[in-house]
């Protein structure tokens, strides 16, 4: 699939996702920040693999960096594009806060999960990919490991509350 | 690839361990399909956190100190050498133990009779001798109907174990065999009963009677037994009981024992550890026990008659030992014990220990 094509499509995902959390301008322009931000500093990217996760990222770094100045400010009103300043890549101090929490709910979370859960994370945070995992864990096809691990994620999710992160 | 399991490659996604093909699959559905985009858009932040290697590493050190579960500290505890051979020798000393204590059981299911000594004899006077020896029937009617209310303490000690069923002494004086209505078995007594003369008290009694003209001390009469009969009575299909051989019966016959006796008493059918059927026995008034079916082969009962209550008891070798029934003796194992009554039995004649009569039933 061309590179344009690929933007495209993208810019049309973002739009409806962070419509799904901020206002209809905002997830606009919020598009708009993401795919400025890949033709300038990631101009080299050409695939989907390449640019879909990218692009998550810095959607959710922006979304986040949006929250933050809105509490900060006490504006929950439409905020100037200019105003947005691009996103500091780098990890802050509640950044760092913020992982930390979500790393100790994940832990706890994982705790609580069984026997066959807690093998196949421990496989997946080794870097073990579905194939490896399935003859490490004598699964029939990957189909089932896929089933496992879906499950697994459900389950891990309903003990997070139903979303990695805490919510706002 | 299919679209359910495309959906299925995000958790793959989170934790970066899709391989190429995975990854080109699921973002061309994810850029199709909004859906999957967002699913995809939420799983970001596990991205982002596991691609740190030091949340890596904690997350695995977080699954590896788990505490183990308590079943499976003792699973492992279980398997360990030392305990299983611990196991194995209490194992091997509980069996060893179970089958002495059943043998040794086995070995001491004899019936005892633990026989008590009559009640002192009354001597009786030459004016006492004018007396009749049985008051009217209207009398010990009377006094039956007052025996359930009375309760009569017996002090009386323990005189000496009985010798076993059967292997007593046979005095021709206490062993009476009942003429007709007998059909097998060959009553037996049990226990010394002929020294009821020659108690002391009796003696002291008699000595220190007054001097001539004192009475003539009368010779204490040698206590009579009373003859206990039984017949054995097989139920016809008609439901009548008819009177039967004890050697012919069938498998599952219902077999009832009619006991019978001249004298008032009571009677106990007894079999191995257990007292099956006991009554109170009225002169000419049949006592039947009903003696419940089991499979062929012999069974061997015991009947006791005694003209006083008998207090039967299992003691902790699970042996049946019966006694002379007191105002503080409880029924155990059971076992309702009848009431004490007094002593001497109606018609005033010495108390008469019990009678042992061994009864074989012939199940073919």
């Amino acid at each position: 699939m061309p590179r344009e094509d690929v933007l495209a499509k993208l810019r049309e995902r973002i739009v409806r996702f962070a419509a799904c959390h901020l206002s209809r301008d905002l997830a606009e322009d919020l598009a708009q920040e993401v795919l400025l931000l890949l033709h300038e500093k990631y101009a080299h990217l050409e695939t989907a693999e390449e640019l879909l996760p990218l692009s998550l990222q810095i959607v959710r770094f922006k979304i986040m960096s949006l929250r933050r100045k809105a509490v900060r400010r006490g504006e929950y009103t439409q905020v100037s594009v200019t105003d947005i300043p691009l996103p500091d890549l780098e990890a802050g101090p509640a950044d760092a806060l913020e992982r930390k929490q979500m790393l100790q709910r994940l832990a706890q979370a994982m705790g609580q999960v069984g026997e066959r859960c807690r093998e196949l994370m421990r496989l997946k945070l080794q870097g073990r990919d579905f194939a490896e995992i399935q003859k490490a864990l004598g699964a029939r096809s990957i189909n089932t490991v896929y089933t496992w691990d879906f499950r697994c994620r459900k389950h891990l999710l309903e003990l997070m509350g139903g979303s990695w992160e805490p919510k706002p | 690839m299919r679209r359910q399991d495309i959906e299925k490659l995000i958790g793959g996604y989170g934790a970066g361990i899709l391989t190429p093909e995975e990854e080109q699959a699921l973002f061309a559905a994810a850029l199709e399909d909004q859906t999957l985009f967002d699913a995809l858009a939420g799983e970001q932040p596990l991205r982002d956190l596991l691609q740190d290697p030091a949340a890596r590493t904690s997350l695995l050190a977080a699954l590896a100190d788990r505490p183990v579960q308590w079943h499976r500290r003792m699973a492992a505890w279980l398997m360990r050498p030392r305990t299983l051979a611990a196991v194995a020798a209490v194992l091997c000393l509980a069996v060893t133990v179970s089958v002495w204590t059943t043998r040794h059981r086995r070995m001491e299911t004899v019936l005892t009779a633990r026989v008590a000594p009559t009640a002192p004899v009354p001597v009786a006077l030459p004016e006492a001798a004018a007396e009749p020896a049985a008051p009217p029937r209207a009398q010990r009617a009377e006094a039956a109907a007052k025996r359930k209310a009375e309760v009569l303490e017996m002090e009386t000690p323990p005189l000496a174990n009985a010798p076993s069923a059967g292997s007593g002494p046979t005095s021709p004086g206490n062993t009476v065999a009942r003429a007709g209505g007998v059909v097998g078995g060959v009553p037996q007594t049990v226990g010394q009963l002929t020294p009821a003369v020659q108690r002391p008290q009796a003696s002291d009694q008699i000595a220190s009677a007054p001097p001539p003209p004192a009475p003539k001390a009368l010779p204490v009469p040698a206590p009579e037994i009373s003859p206990l009969g039984w017949t054995v009575l097989r139920r016809q299909p008609d439901g009548e009981f008819v009177q039967v051989d004890a050697g012919s019966l069938q498998t599952g016959d219902a077999v009832k024992l009619r006991l019978e006796s001249k004298d008032a008493g009571y009677v106990y059918v007894v079999e191995k550890q257990k007292v099956l059927a006991w009554s109170r026995l009225e002169p000419d008034t049949p006592f039947d026990a009903a003696i419940e079916p089991q499979g062929s082969g012999r069974r061997d009962l015991q009947l006791w008659f005694s003209t006083y209550p008998m207090a039967w008891a299992t003691t902790g070798s699970a042996r049946l030992e019966m006694s002379r029934m007191t105002a503080g003796t409880q029924a155990v194992s059971g076992v309702e014990a009848p009431r004490a009554l007094k002593v001497p039995a109606a018609g005033g004649s010495a108390p008469v220990g019990p009678v042992s009569i061994p009864i074989t039933l012939n199940y073919q």
